[in-house]
């Protein structure tokens, strides 16, 4: 009772309500004072019957009925549930029916999406369930560990190729709180790909629901939501982000109408809506912050849309206005590092690149033009994704033009005309430079703009088609309906058509073993004294290579951000080291069989695998004395890089005394050390992509940097004592720290705790 | 009227932006750089095939005349030091050679060839499999690293379903007769593959016309060129003309042009051959006593000729030496070279230009050309002697002996070509 008076006391907190904070304290106390009334109810209890079970004991509250009775109505802070009890018994009749019929038809909806997830992609999740990952061109794998991913969002550090700073973590942090449940984020990724229409289909299905309670509306709504076409190219790309908006965005939506009383309550038959009156809900408002919060993670360049949106409800809201301008907050808090790097780019051009990045999952793909963004698809796309579009579109512009709702309409066309504008201009910035590291540079994809538009127009439908059904007399009334049915009978030949395109497509995304790197070597890569792996592949003449620090490449916690010339958005100027550098060494190594292992050592390579299948290449590789093999298996073939002085073993960090003596230091992705107690002077290197935030101490005194001609990260080292080094960005610790503490007030606001005052039967 | 405004408004802001955004430029995106570079492999030692093998074994009847055991051998290799590698050898030099002379048995006759240094690609041109031939591939690894093998047979349907995987362990050698694996191939050819370092390969090519030998020679890897010339072929009589054999990767046209004294003739007509991709295509060449042959295709082709001496053998047979002739391209600038065997050895050299030659050979030996054509130098070079030369000519060196003996030495390169790298960087793994 305790716990659960203070857990509700920092949710009025969150809510901005502190005079409730005293209230919900005060319930615990109230309760213990009048316990002194107990034992003299229990007496009376006692004379009234002796069996246990009588119908007087019936009337006896409970706890909970208790708290429930202080709260609602001593303390008044409670605004009364809607209950059937406040209705006339016909009425609560009547709803449970449509309760019934709506239980019954989500149920067939959901199957049907769930339906669809399998058939499109057969295979996905049996896979993912008997322990497979998907990797996709533009995803790498999807199996990193929850530390990783933690390692990755409090350090800021992204360990892709030879590393570079990151320039926000919202989304490494939502992967990271997506991947306890498995250890990594290989499920979590999975099934929200796998599953994706499901997952869109709940939420419009909530989301139109706020508006139509028509099940004829949200029904088939729901499911063009689900199969929007663009959306289902994503699914099959591996394009998480889009995927993640995709279906965020039905909860900002319904967030913000919830926000501000504007949903849509049950309509019986004799015209009355139950409750009478919908009530402006603080919590939805938070919880949509919530919902903007895990867009704009995925996609920045949904900052601006969501902002204006935002903006738009909040001054609609009236008294409630405060509590959806709240919602703003985790935008700006959220957006702000990007902003910040596309102003100091100081060119429009890369500023709105930079605005519009794709760090997760980027893919080039064909621009559209306008017309092919409303027929729902690039212009790769069949005729079953322009039926399905063409049917809502029409839907929306014959229910436009008798809507009722001009605000509506209004709010729909702006959105939807930014999402277009988004989808089109999207795809026209190049949002993604190729990260040196193996993942190419891409243009934007045009699915964000598009869920927008998808969006705006099945909320528009459902605004306007309240009641529409009924409106109008004799002829035209006639006409209206058979339009429906006929635009209705488009939408389902639509869907239909989109789900058998998409079955029929090769998706990028596959399932792959979780170990793409032979066993030994994967586990040396995660060891404290780990090194990297140089990957070969292809024939002799034509040779491709990756550097891993990990079991695979990873980009599904997001990328460090590069500008055109190659620096980091976070600190832009300097071109950093990449594994592309090592190219002409590459082209040695393969073409010439020559030993240039020196170079690759110094990066901290010391292990080369030969992906089974280039034979050529690992007999090539075989010529060279200085490899040592050290196993073959059905992933490839692997050969150890030895140093070229001294046996020790080739880490990504180590002293090197000035005696020539070698020791290799122990990290992670972003920090490491070890204790050194004899006293002796040299070199700590740390084999990543030179950056200023990288610091060093020796027994806690900073120790100076020295220049590396190889671009990497060095220190002097003089003395004895506790070694220890950590990557260290200032800016991207107080945006990480702003972005908890606004997520954590959201989730907190989030929480429906009731207001007290009694709006919903009362009016 | 305020409300249509606003809606009015509205849609057309959401058009204005989105003809905005249509405007706007579309740039490429960046694909991962590629880097593409020549290297230049690690020079690699030369090796021979060793010596000859008598495919039906040594078989001893009594009468030495029907014998299959060689009698009167002498083999040798010339050029740097020699270390065994199964039975064949590896060689300190730059380039080397081998030849052999059986006196009697099956295989009696001259055979020689330049020692290779191992290719990964490579095709041989030559030999049979049809009843009374043999042909015995020898796979030489002269590498610190093993190498697995891949044979290709081809013959006059085109390339044959069954392929060979052969495993060679370093310094050693491995053999295989391809009657065993693709019998009744009459006409053959075979390409060689080997990831990596690759293999030196040479066939044995043995014919037998009953008892009666009818030659034997290696058959060593030929250029696959679109323009390929054999020099300084003979003889070609009515009764045992000298055949081209050809084969063309990729199918298509070929014109043919021998070359006999001055005069050139197309054959076997005017208008060319169209060969089938894969086919192995034998034609008859016309009768000289010496002359070159020359192929221009419109894709790569590799070709040998085989010339056949007769000679007396007992009970008023006739035996024949053959000699597998390899085609060779054109590189000007790049030096080719072999090493000059005991023997008869003449130079012979075939330019389709005027001027001098140069050659190296414990000095300069120069041939002259008033004419473009071939021209024939008698050697007096001691054993073991390297001739090469970096002119724009083809030429090889004939060898003969005493009862009707051939054999010739195709020259080899003696550097090591650069090869083109192209390397990208990408992810992994990518589906």
């Amino acid at each position: 009772m305790l716990l659960s008076a203070i857990a509700r006391s920092l949710v009025r907190v969150a809510r901005n309500e502190p005079t409730m904070v005293l209230r919900e304290l005060s319930v615990p106390w109230v309760v213990l004072y009048n316990l002194r009334t107990v034992p003299a109810a229990r007496a009376s209890i006692r004379r009234l019957g002796k069996r246990r079970g009588a119908a007087d004991l019936v009337l006896v509250a409970g706890p909970r009925i208790i708290l429930n009775e202080l709260r609602s109505h001593r303390l008044r802070n409670t605004r009364g549930r809607f209950t059937y009890a406040s209705l006339a018994a016909p009425h609560a009749q009547e709803l449970r029916t449509i309760a019934v019929r709506r239980r019954t038809v989500i149920a067939g909806v959901l199957a049907l999406a769930a339906a669809v997830s399998v058939v499109v992609h057969p295979g996905w999740l049996l896979g993912l369930l008997g322990g497979s990952m998907l990797t996709a061109p533009a995803l790498g794998v999807t199996d990193v560990s929850t530390a990783t991913l933690w390692d990755r969002w409090w350090w800021g550090w992204d360990a892709t190729g030879f590393g570079a700073p990151a320039l926000d973590s919202s989304w490494t942090a939502l992967l990271a709180v997506g991947s306890i449940a498995g250890g990594d984020s290989r499920l979590a990724v999975g099934l929200i790909l796998a599953l994706g229409p499901l997952w869109a289909a709940l939420a419009s299905w909530a989301a139109v629901g706020t508006l139509a309670r028509s099940l004829w509306v949200r029904g088939p709504a729901a499911l063009v939501y689900a199969v929007w076409p663009p959306f289902m190219s994503a699914l099959a790309d591996g394009r998480l982000a889009a995927v993640v908006v995709h279906i965020a965005l039905p909860m900002v939506a319904l967030g913000l109408i919830r926000a501000g009383g504007w949903q849509r309550q049950e309509r019986l038959d004799d015209g009355t809506e139950v409750p009478f009156k919908a009530a402006p809900s603080p919590s939805a408002a938070a919880a949509a912050a919530v919902a903007i919060l895990v867009t704009v993670a995925a996609a920045p360049i949904m900052a601006a849309p969501l902002a204006l949106a935002v903006v738009v409800a909040g001054a609609f809201a009236g008294r409630s206005r405060w509590f959806v301008w709240s919602a703003l907050i985790p935008v700006g808090v959220v957006a702000w590092p990007t902003v910040r790097a596309a102003w100091a780019t100081g060119d429009w051009f890369a500023a709105a690149a930079v605005l519009a990045r794709e760090d997760a999952a980027a893919l080039a793909s064909v621009p559209p033009g306008a017309a092919d963004v409303l027929a729902g698809g690039s212009s790769a796309d069949v005729s079953g994704a322009a039926l399905l579009s063409l049917g809502v579109v029409t839907l929306a512009l014959v229910v436009l033009a008798v809507a009722r709702s001009w605000l509506g309409a209004a709010v729909a066309a702006v959105v939807g005309g930014v999402g277009a504008a988004m989808a089109v201009g999207a795809p026209r910035l190049t949002v993604a430079q190729p990260d040196g590291a193996g993942f190419a540079g891409a243009n934007g994809w045009m699915g964000m703009g598009a869920s927008l538009v998808a969006i705006a127009a099945v909320m528009a439908v459902a605004s306007a088609s309240a009641g529409a059904w009924h409106t109008g007399r004799g002829a035209w009334r006639g006409v209206r309906r058979v339009t429906a049915l006929v635009v209705l009978l488009a939408v389902s030949g639509g869907v239909v058509a989109v789900v058998v395109e998409s079955a029929l497509e090769e998706p990028e995304a596959q399932l792959s073993s979780v170990n793409v790197l032979p066993l030994a070597v994967a586990l040396e890569a995660e060891a404290p004294t780990r090194s990297r792996v140089l990957l070969l592949s292809g024939t002799q003449t034509d040779v491709s290579f990756a550097v891993l620090s990990a079991d695979g490449s990873q980009r599904v916690s997001g990328s460090a951000t590069l500008l055109a010339d190659g620096s980091p958005a976070a600190r832009p100027g300097a071109a950093l080291a990449q594994p592309s550098d090592l190219a002409p060494a590459v082209a040695q190594l393969v073409g010439a069989a020559e030993a240039t292992t020196g170079v690759f050592a110094d990066w901290g390579i010391g292990t080369i695998v030969v992906e089974a299948g280039a034979e050529g290449i690992a007999a090539q590789i075989s010529r060279i004395p200085e490899l040592v093999l050290a196993g073959s298996s059905d992933s490839g073939t692997s050969w150890r890089i030895p140093r070229t002085t001294g046996d020790a073993l080739v880490t990504r960090a180590w002293l090197e005394l000035d005696s020539g003596e070698v020791i290799p230091v122990p990290m992670s992705d972003a920090r490491g050390g070890g204790e050194y107690l004899t006293e002796a002077s040299g070199v700590l290197t740390v084999a990543v992509a030179d950056d200023p935030g990288w610091q060093a101490t020796l027994g806690g005194r900073p120790l100076e940097r020295v220049a590396d001609d190889g671009g990497r990260v060095a220190f002097a080292v003089a003395g004895t004592g506790t070694l220890s080094f950590e990557y260290v960005n200032s800016d991207y610790r107080r945006d990480r720290w702003l972005v908890i503490a606004v997520l954590a007030w959201s989730l907190l606001a989030s929480v429906p705790v009731h207001r007290r005052r009694w709006m919903a039967v009362t009016g | 009227m305020k409300r249509t405004l606003v809606s009015l408004f509205a849609m057309a802001a959401a058009v204005g932006l989105v003809a905005l955004a249509t405007s706007a430029n579309v740039p490429e995106p960046s694909a991962p750089a590629q880097y593409a570079t020549s290297v230049t492999p690690a020079t690699l030692p030369v090796s021979c095939p060793g010596d000859l093998r008598v495919p039906v074994g040594s078989i001893e009847s009594g009468d030495p005349d029907l014998d299959s055991t060689a009698t009167d051998v002498t083999f040798d290799y010339f050029g740097g030091e020699v270390t065994e590698a199964g039975d064949g050898a590896v060689l300190t030099g730059d380039v080397g050679s081998q030849v052999e002379r059986v006196g009697g048995g099956d295989i009696a006759g001259l055979a020689g060839l330049t020692c290779s240094r191992p290719l990964s690609d490579q095709w041989l041109v030559g030999g049979s499999t049809a009843i009374g031939s043999s042909a015995r591939i020898v796979l030489t690894n002269s590498t610190s690293a093993p190498v697995e093998a891949r044979l290709e047979f081809y013959g006059a349907l085109g390339k044959v379903e069954l392929e060979q995987l052969v495993a060679v362990a370093p310094q050693a050698q491995q053999s295989l007769l391809i009657e065993g694996v693709a019998p009744e191939l009459d006409v053959m050819a075979v390409r060689v593959v080997a990831p990596g370092p690759g293999i030196a390969a040479a066939i044995q090519a043995s014919d037998l016309d009953g008892f009666v030998p009818a030659g034997t020679d290696w058959v060593s890897s030929t250029t696959v060129s679109q323009a390929v010339t054999v020099p300084g072929i003979g003889p070609s009589s009515e009764d045992e003309p000298a055949s081209l054999r050809m084969v063309a990767p990729e199918g298509g046209h070929v014109d043919i042009t021998v070359v006999i004294g001055g005069q050139s003739i197309l054959w076997p007509r005017d208008t060319g051959l169209e060969l089938e991709a894969g086919v192995v295509t034998e034609i008859p060449l016309p009768p000289f006593d010496l002359a070159t042959v020359h192929l221009a295709a419109e894709t790569p082709v590799a070709a040998a000729v085989r010339v056949a001496v007769p000679r007396e053998h007992v009970d008023g047979a006739t035996a024949f030496d053959t000699a597998w002739i390899s085609a060779q391209g054109s590189d000007p600038g790049v030096t080719f070279a072999t090493v000059v065997p005991d023997g008869d050895v003449t130079l012979v050299v075939f330019s389709p230009f005027t001027g001098e030659a140069q050659f190296e050979a414990d000095g300069e030996l120069s041939v002259g050309f008033d004419t473009p054509g071939l021209q024939e130098v008698a050697l007096d070079l001691a054993p073991g002697t390297v001739i090469s030369s970096d002119a724009n000519v083809t030429w090889m060196l004939r060898v003969t002996s005493e009862p009707g003996f051939i054999t010739t030495l195709v020259p080899a390169r003696t550097s090591v070509a650069d090869i083109p790298v192209s390397v990208g960087v990408r992810n992994y793994p990518s589906p």
